[in-house]
């Protein structure tokens, strides 16, 4: 293997790179954009959900009641109703998305601390919302019950802890607003350093395509130095946003960043390796630009999206899709950012993922170079 | 200890793969064994070592290390002869 070689395809892509507006446009900035509208489409707080309000009992406690479930900005009262058909035609019609019926009694069983039955209909077709409201309901539904309870046992002269025997103390450590963002930007910076194996794939495919690769085959470099040659431009590229991409996710969305940056780029040099591996991988086996770039999205993008543990726990998933997503070089990169942005820990736990991007890399690499063929025909 | 163990086994295992290997493709290629070790050593300690640090269960732990080294070794043997033919 000649470093001369390697040098020499690695400054025909530079320029390639920097010549081609479309391809700095794609390695450079492509990443930059789509963290920025993931991390918005994707971390979307339900808030102001519109709920409607049947009162059967129309007393003062109900209205304080009615005041106490819609006092945040999680749930919207939008109407309150008199009947059941009201409710069905609101529900119909999208206007809102959870009603709550409160019952005629409502008041008179809450003074008797009696069992008060309530009612809480949700929109099925929206899961999400539906479910976001029964949970803030009935949370603050709680609040109401335990309060006007804790006065009445007062009153009787009793200790109101009597209610709260468990004294339940929640700390939560690394993420302590429990924000989803905090969470998901690390991951999603796994996915979009990505995009220049999409490149590289299409590099090698448009060679191919062009003709340009018959040239490159009667020089004298070999299969390895014009894969690794053709790799390295867009690994530094890559890199650009390895440092960019957690500025933007600290200055911006205020992700906390509590680990070791040199760490962190370090790592992410090895994932830009491994990833850019399976670029070539499919740049060596694809003839055409479109072929290489729908199976790039097949091969990288969407397992990117459902194996990688960034959307849904790798713990929860049956243990064949587990052993599958470990094939994948964004599930260790994506635990990697998460376990250095959050809880900041440092190569005694991330050692075995640096190991599995680093023979990912050398296994693609590999058979990249194996099933190069440097002959036509 | 453990690792030495280990180590040990599946330099065997590289040395049954790069036997298995002559007899599968009928030819006698001495760089055979070198290459089977190193793959099977490496799968090995993968196996034993990485793969339950992520949480997997310690029968898949045994299961890969029974099948996996000699797996590997095979492909990668099939993958050198296959380049070597096209290249």
């Amino acid at each position: 293997m000649s470093f001369r070689h390697i040098l020499a395809i690695t400054r025909k892509e530079f320029n390639h790179i920097l010549r081609d507006r479309s391809t700095m446009i794609l390695v450079v900035f492509t990443p930059l954009v789509m963290l920025l509208l993931m991390a918005y489409a994707l971390t979307v707080e339900l808030q102001h959900i519109p709920i409607a309000i049947l009162d059967y009992d129309r007393s003062a406690t109900s209205r304080d009641f009615v005041q106490q479930i819609v006092s945040g900005n999680d749930l919207d009262l939008y109407a309150q109703v008199g009947s059941i058909a009201e409710i069905e035609d609101l529900l119909m019609h999208g206007d809102v998305k959870a009603a709550l019926v409160i019952d005629p009694n409502f008041s008179r069983d809450l003074l008797a601390m009696r069992g008060m039955p309530m009612q809480v209909i949700i929109d099925g077709t929206e899961p999400e919302s539906g479910g976001f409201a029964v949970e803030h309901i009935a949370s603050r539904a709680e609040e109401f019950a335990n309060k006007a309870l804790s006065t009445q046992i007062q009153m009787m002269g009793f200790s109101a802890d009597a209610l709260n025997p468990l004294d339940l103390r929640i700390r939560t450590w690394y993420n302590p607003g429990l924000k989803p963002r905090n969470d998901l930007i690390p991951g999603l910076i796994s996915m979009v350093l990505g995009m220049p194996a999409l490149s590289v794939a299409l590099a090698l495919a448009h060679e191919r395509e062009h003709g340009t690769m018959e040239q490159l085959m009667a020089t004298p470099i070999g299969r390895g130095e014009l894969l690794i040659g053709k790799m390295i431009p867009y690994i530094v590229a890559g890199l650009v946003n390895v440092v960019i991409l957690p500025l933007l996710a600290i200055s911006w969305f205020n992700v906390p960043f509590n680990g070791s940056f040199p760490l962190f780029f370090a790592l992410s040099a090895l994932f830009m390796f491994a990833v850019l591996s399976m670029g070539i991988i499919i740049g060596v086996f694809m003839k055409s630009q479109a072929a290489a770039m729908g199976v790039s999205f097949l091969m990288i993008f969407f397992p990117g999206f459902f194996l990688t543990g960034i959307f849904f726990p790798i713990v929860s998933m049956p243990e064949i899709m587990r052993l599958e997503s470990l094939g994948m070089p964004g599930t260790h990169y994506a635990t990697i950012t998460r376990g250095i942005f959050l809880p900041g820990v440092g190569m005694e736990i991330l050692w075995p993922y640096a190991v599995m991007l680093v023979l990912l890399g050398f296994s693609f690499t590999g058979i990249a170079s194996l099933f190069f063929k440097k002959k036509l025909g | 200890m453990e690792i030495l163990y280990i180590v040990l086994a599946m330099v065997v295992v590289g040395l049954i793969a790069g036997f298995l290997a002559g007899l599968i493709w009928k030819d006698d290629r001495k760089g055979d064994y070198p290459v089977a070790i190193i793959a099977a050593v490496i799968t090995g300690l993968l196996d034993w070592f990485v793969i339950p640090m992520m949480g997997f269960s310690d029968t898949l732990k045994w299961a890969g290390i029974a099948t996996e080294p000699l797996l590997v070794a095979l492909g990668v043997l099939w993958l050198i002869r296959y380049s070597k033919k096209n290249q």
